[in-house]
């Protein structure tokens, strides 16, 4: 019991998201049962179109690729105290950047894709360095500049699809990509591209790079107190200034993968919001580079589940954004849910004195 | 003599924790009552579980002898018991008034608050105790001390019989603790109990009537001031002797480690900080700089690490010139720092134990290849050290944040003399930690003396430097204005010296 | 840190709200569509039941009756489909471009016998799905896709929008007129274009003001650029561009001028400051497919509904049509007879518009 106990409050932080969670769909729960309908009925059919098949499972994944890769974008700017809310604008610069070298050149397949990647995540990464210049030379908070940014990256991707590259018929987009540049379907009549694979690299790649390499310890130290670092020969604004580079690449390839997974082409208003949704994702997924993939399943599984839901159970789809912004609440009011959990698992008033028991 | 407050045989379980074992306490009215010990001695659970906010394991609570249950902190206000917490609750956004009638407003009609009954009321109580408190200022715009006035003035309108101030010093400047204790001095005599937390002697031995020491959750004795003196105390908190005398005389001065020759700086408004410092740091001895804060301490702390950008002089780590070198270059060049702001400069505090074991060194062997981190490594250095320096942590994973000053402290010092530096500069080393930790630091100084490094030592402690120090430099609007052996001195010149005053000895 | 995480927190939860909010349309629209759910959802229809999907790209259905856009058009030709020919029908929102795909899948795979995709943002998906259910027939509106299993039902929007452009001219007293638009793209254009050519047939020398708001739901950005135009001197605005033009509507009503609708019959939203409503017959071209579906008859490739096939035209101005110059519906029903019979040849691009004469 003890040790359950204790694995339990080491484990505080995941526990309490989890419930944090649970804590959202039980919220929305109730809230469908007040307006008449079948809570139950309506998890039926969500857990049924998020995995209840080979095809919704893969629909699924392919949601999560690009919410995991975005979520890990964002992650590797916060672990460094640089916030990137301009995740968006990057996401789509690195999209029209592979999607132009995707249908430009022509080379075989083994240099062609990796090219487009490439392209994207640099095109995404360089954009990042203009906050990353404001923020390190002209102390211009990071978070203004990049949301701001994503305005500009937003029309001028429009206007290229709509003025300067040509294209045909009436859909606003660049010409396909090369069969060369394109990620190819794992299993036939699915969606699910190799760009999972892109995404469990990624994954790792954050991992390794902040939690075993002496850079990513920096970067972790810079995250967390700039004047220790600083007084610890870490060079504060370098750091800072790679991680704006690292989160804007890694915008980039998320928009990149989109690319050539999924549309094989540039197309406007491509992204819901991946740049958005990805704060949500790293934040839910407690900054931590599998906790990542666990939140985006979760989105993921939001959007195609609650696709299925409302076909079938005649739920709103609003619902969607419903219980986003419920999990985001809930996760917000970690503290106080913080309190309650160690109630639970330590009885009363030990919250309180875990600190004073430590010293 | 009629005892207002009683304890029986008080205990307090953490989980498997003793917080409280088998405490008995009586308390005299109208008398200054402290309760002392090391820090974790149990004092703060001890007021905590009388305020109401921790229910005791077992034990008995008695009042103007009735026993009490005391299940919340409205309780122990109904009984007359008032605890001013060291961490203030006070809503910055009201003014004074507010926040002193803040659940107990006077209304009119019950709608409306009464605003100018508020007003005078919290006038009414600030003028019989002398707190000269203004009720119409916002709590946002007031300083800390007067804040920790109006948590008292909290108390009284309450009409709290008992006080308990808990470490109500740790945050306040010297003049702001005197007027502190002025008003204690003030509220006693009005026939009010004080019960006063604190691991000061000094001001122990200033303000009580009473002393109960606490070690280890359990009374060690409760004294008459008139009995005790600040060695007794500081023997029955810690349990043993304590260092807190001079300093064995150095073995064996030898040459000159670190040099610093007519260092010179200006702050970002081009006002000079640092003013022609010379001075130098020999193998074996301990240089103290005293000087009275804001003086060009930190500035120079700074300029010998590389984060003060130098208008003019040199510095040497022997011969090797290490002015205008990079933080990370001049520190691998020998110099180690335990930096004046533990929280903010010598430590991440979200990092664990074992990663702020090794920060500063995450790029040299055997922690990594330069690339990678060698987690193994890391992990057995962690270990030893953690056994070496008796850091006390459930384990190394643990986050550097939840431990006490004096384990944060171990840790800094661990690193920075397990870096093997030429020279250790320690500023403030032991501010704000308790008697073992502080006696815990000398005796890691004296022995990087005692072993050929030069130690440079700045500390706003006259008591510090004189305890410790072979020389003695004193800094003044940012220069050095004498050198001298502290065996020539008294605190006296060096308190002269410190304000400006001349000094005709021959520096040594 | 934490208090940038808890700004940045906070930022996520008003967008979060925000696109909430922004999105009550919907809402309704599903309700409105439970009901023929209800028919489709649990008892397992028989094997021979003709089923029809229909589907929406982003737009989504609208809130209420009077503000029925081109997506609610789609609808009625499904919901004609189930009374008319006993079909099971059923509707799929999208809320983002990743759903078209799957969502088209879902229906083709779950025996749908026609699926119909409304707006052009189908065209990729459809491409893709089609070839895998080639007994499944398809419908597209607005777009083409060149597969054997699919009909692509497009408008000439440039001939309706050419009638209410001649009709916009000739009720202006100021000279000046305007255009909204929504997202930029080539089959907006073609709104605009026929709309400045009808202008310029009544009135050579018209001004024509014209503003894209880059959305399609941005009511606000609609009302804004409509007020701006009126600014400028125009008194006729006409808005093709979603329910964006709600707002130019909203405005007309303010200022007492007249905007001119789009797609459905908007005229009876504001009467009186409704001029006309430039009407686009989706519900008749979605019905035409999929009863030749029906009857066995499905016809691939593309339909162009224009004038000629009644598939566009103007409302009949219930509340405006007596303070409208006298003859000039005369001479608009002129100018529709003479694009019906070729003589007038209605530009697609604005550039050709600008340069348009009328032929002698």
């Amino acid at each position: 019991m003890h040790r359950i106990r204790k694995f339990f409050l080491k484990q505080q932080p995941v526990f309490i998201t989890i419930i944090a969670v649970l804590l959202a769909f039980v919220i929305v729960g109730l809230i469908l049962a007040a307006t008449g309908r079948n809570p139950f009925n309506a998890v039926y059919f969500f857990v049924r179109g998020a995995f209840g098949n080979m095809f919704n499972t893969t629909d699924t994944i392919s949601r999560v690729i690009p919410l995991t890769i975005a979520g890990i974008a964002f992650l590797v700017g916060a672990q460094s105290s640089v916030f990137n809310v301009g995740i968006e604008g990057q996401l789509l610069l690195g999209a029209m950047a592979s999607a132009v070298v995707g249908y430009i050149v022509k080379l075989p397949a083994y240099i062609h894709l990796p090219l487009m990647l490439l392209a994207g995540a640099l095109a995404g990464g360089l954009y990042a360095l203009i906050p990353a210049w404001l923020k390190t030379k002209r102390k211009v908070n990071e978070i203004l500049s990049t949301i701001m940014l994503n305005y500009p990256a937003t029309y001028f991707t429009h206007f290229l699809v709509l003025k300067v590259i040509p294209i045909e018929g009436v859909v606003p987009a660049t010409p396909f990509i090369e069969e060369t540049a394109r990620l190819p379907i794992l299993i036939e009549g699915t969606q699910l591209h190799a760009g999972v694979f892109v995404m469990i690299m990624v994954v790792i790649f954050a991992y390794y790079l902040l939690y075993k390499t002496s850079l990513g310890y920096e970067m972790r130290a810079v995250g967390y107190n700039k004047t220790a670092a600083r007084f610890h020969g870490i060079p504060v604004e370098k750091r800072m200034n790679f991680a704006f580079f690292l989160s804007g690449m890694m915008a980039g390839l998320a928009g990149a993968v989109e690319v050539a997974g999924v549309h094989y082409r540039f197309l406007d208003q491509f992204s819901p919001g991946y740049g958005f949704d990805s704060i949500t994702v790293a934040l839910v997924g407690l900054l931590n580079p599998f906790g990542v993939v666990i939140s985006a399943t979760l989105f993921g599984a939001l959007k195609t589940g609650i696709l299925e839901m409302s076909v079938y159970s005649g739920i709103p789809r609003q619902l969607t954004t419903l219980i986003n912004g419920i999990v985001v609440l809930c996760v917000a009011a970690k503290d106080m849910l913080g309190g309650w959990y160690a109630r639970i698992f330590r009885g009363k008033d030990t919250y309180e004195a875990q600190k004073e028991i430590s010293q | 003599m009629a005892y207002i407050l009683e304890l029986h045989d008080i205990c307090k379980h953490f989980g498997n924790v003793l917080a409280n074992d088998h405490v008995s306490l009586k308390v005299e009215k109208g008398t200054v009552h402290s309760i002392v010990g090391e820090n974790g001695a149990g004092k703060t659970t001890l007021m905590n579980i009388l305020y109401g906010l921790y229910k005791q394991t077992s034990g008995e609570i008695f009042i103007d002898g009735t026993k009490v249950d005391i299940e919340s902190p409205s309780d122990a206000i109904e009984l007359g018991i008032g605890m001013i917490h060291q961490h203030f609750k006070l809503i910055p956004a009201m003014t004074v008034a507010e926040n002193v009638m803040l659940g107990e407003e006077p209304t009119l009609g019950k709608v409306f608050l009464d605003l100018k009954k508020i007003n005078e009321r919290t006038l009414e109580l600030s003028d019989k105790y002398g707190l000269a408190v203004n009720p119409k200022s916002m709590v946002e715009e007031i300083s800390v001390g007067i804040r920790q006035r109006v948590e008292i003035l909290k108390a009284l309108y309450r009409n709290a019989n008992i006080l308990i101030l808990d470490e109500p010093t740790a945050l306040l400047t010297p003049q702001e603790s005197e007027d502190l204790f002025r008003i204690i001095e003030r509220l006693r005599k009005d026939g009010k109990t004080i019960l006063f937390i604190s691991h000061k002697l000094k001001e122990i031995m200033q303000i009580s009537n009473n002393i109960t020491v606490l070690r280890d959750g359990k009374v060690v004795d409760t004294v008459k001031k008139e009995d005790t003196d600040e060695v007794h105390l500081a023997r029955l908190m810690v349990g043993r002797d304590v260092f807190l005398k001079p300093a064995p005389k150095p073995k064996k001065i030898g040459e000159a480690i670190l040099r610093v020759e007519h260092v010179t700086a200006v702050n970002e408004y081009h006002h000079p900080v640092l003013n022609d410092v010379t001075f130098d740091v020999r193998s074996g001895e301990v240089l103290g700089v005293a000087g009275v804060d804001g003086n060009g301490q930190t500035e120079l702390v700074k300029a010998l690490i590389g984060l003060q950008p130098l208008s003019g002089g040199k510095i040497f780590i022997y011969d090797q010139e290490i002015t205008h070198l990079s933080v990370k270059k001049m520190r691998s060049a020998g110099i180690g720092v335990i930096p004046e702001d533990r929280l903010q400069e010598g430590l991440v505090e979200d990092f664990s134990v074992q990663e702020n074991l090794f920060l500063g060194l995450q790029r040299s062997q055997p922690f990594s290849n330069g690339t990678n981190i060698n987690w193994g490594a890391v992990r057995s250095n962690a270990e030893e050290l953690v056994k070496v320096y008796d850091i006390r942590t459930p384990n190394i994973e643990h986050k550097a944040r939840l431990l006490s000053g004096g384990n944060q402290q171990k840790i800094i010092v661990a690193r920075e003399i397990f870096h093997a530096p030429d020279t250790i500069i320690a500023s403030q080393p032991t501010r704000g930690l308790d008697i073992a930790a502080t006696d815990f630091v000398h005796e890691q100084l004296i022995k990087q003396r005692d072993a050929g490094k030069g130690v440079l030592l700045f500390s706003l402690s006259l008591d510090e430097i004189m305890l410790l120090s072979t020389r003695i430099a004193v800094i003044y609007k940012g220069a050095i204005v004498a050198v001298v052996n502290k065996d020539d001195v008294t605190p006296e010149d060096l308190g002269l010296m410190m304000l400006g005053g001349s000094y005709e000895h021959i520096p040594a | 840190m934490n208090k940038k995480l808890y700004l940045v927190l906070s930022l996520v939860l008003v967008a979060t709200l925000a696109l909430t909010a922004c999105a009550p349309k919907e809402e309704a629209a599903t309700e409105e569509a439970a009901p023929a759910e209800e028919t489709t959802s649990e008892e397992a229809a028989p094997a021979d039941t003709f089923k029809v999907a229909m589907l929406t790209d982003l737009g989504g259905l609208a809130a209420s009756e009077e503000v029925k856009g081109f997506s609610d058009l789609g609808w009625e030709a499904v919901q004609r489909a189930q009374t008319e020919l006993g079909a099971e029908v059923t509707l799929l929102e999208a809320k983002e471009l990743a759903d078209l795909e799957p969502n088209l899948t879902k229906m083709a795979s779950e025996g749908y016998d026609v699926v119909v995709g409304v707006g052009y943002l189908f065209t990729d998906a459809m491409t893709a799905v089609a070839p895998q259910f080639p007994d499944t027939k398809f419908i597209i509106v607005d777009s083409v896709v060149d597969q054997p299993n699919v009909a692509s039902l497009t408008f000439a929007e440039e001939q309706g929008s050419f009638l209410v452009g001649a009709i916009a001219a000739g009720t202006s007293t100021t000279g000046t007129i305007g255009f909204v638009g929504g997202m930029e793209s080539a089959l907006i254009e073609k709104f605009e274009a026929g709309y400045i050519a009808g202008a310029r047939a009544i009135n050579p020398d018209i001004k024509v003001l014209s503003g894209y708001t880059g959305s399609f739901t941005d009511v606000a950005a609609g009302k804004e650029l409509t007020l701006t135009q009126y600014g400028q001197g125009a008194d006729v605005v006409y808005a093709a561009a979603g329910s964006c033009g709600l707002g130019t509507i909203e405005a007309a009503q303010e200022e007492g001028l007249y905007a001119i609708g789009v797609d459905t019959n908007q005229d009876g939203i504001a009467p009186g400051s409704v001029l006309t409503s430039m009407l686009k017959h989706v519900e008749i071209a979605v019905f035409d497919a999929i009863k030749s579906a029906y009857e066995g008859n499905f016809k691939a490739g593309v339909s162009v509904y224009d004038l000629a096939a009644g598939g566009v035209g103007y409302s009949p101005m219930e509340y405006t049509k007596d303070k409208l110059p006298a003859g000039l519906l005369e001479k608009v029903d002129g100018f529709a007879e003479r694009i019906i019979n070729g003589e007038i040849v209605v530009p697609t691009t604005v550039e050709e518009a600008n340069a348009f004469v009328l032929p002698e």
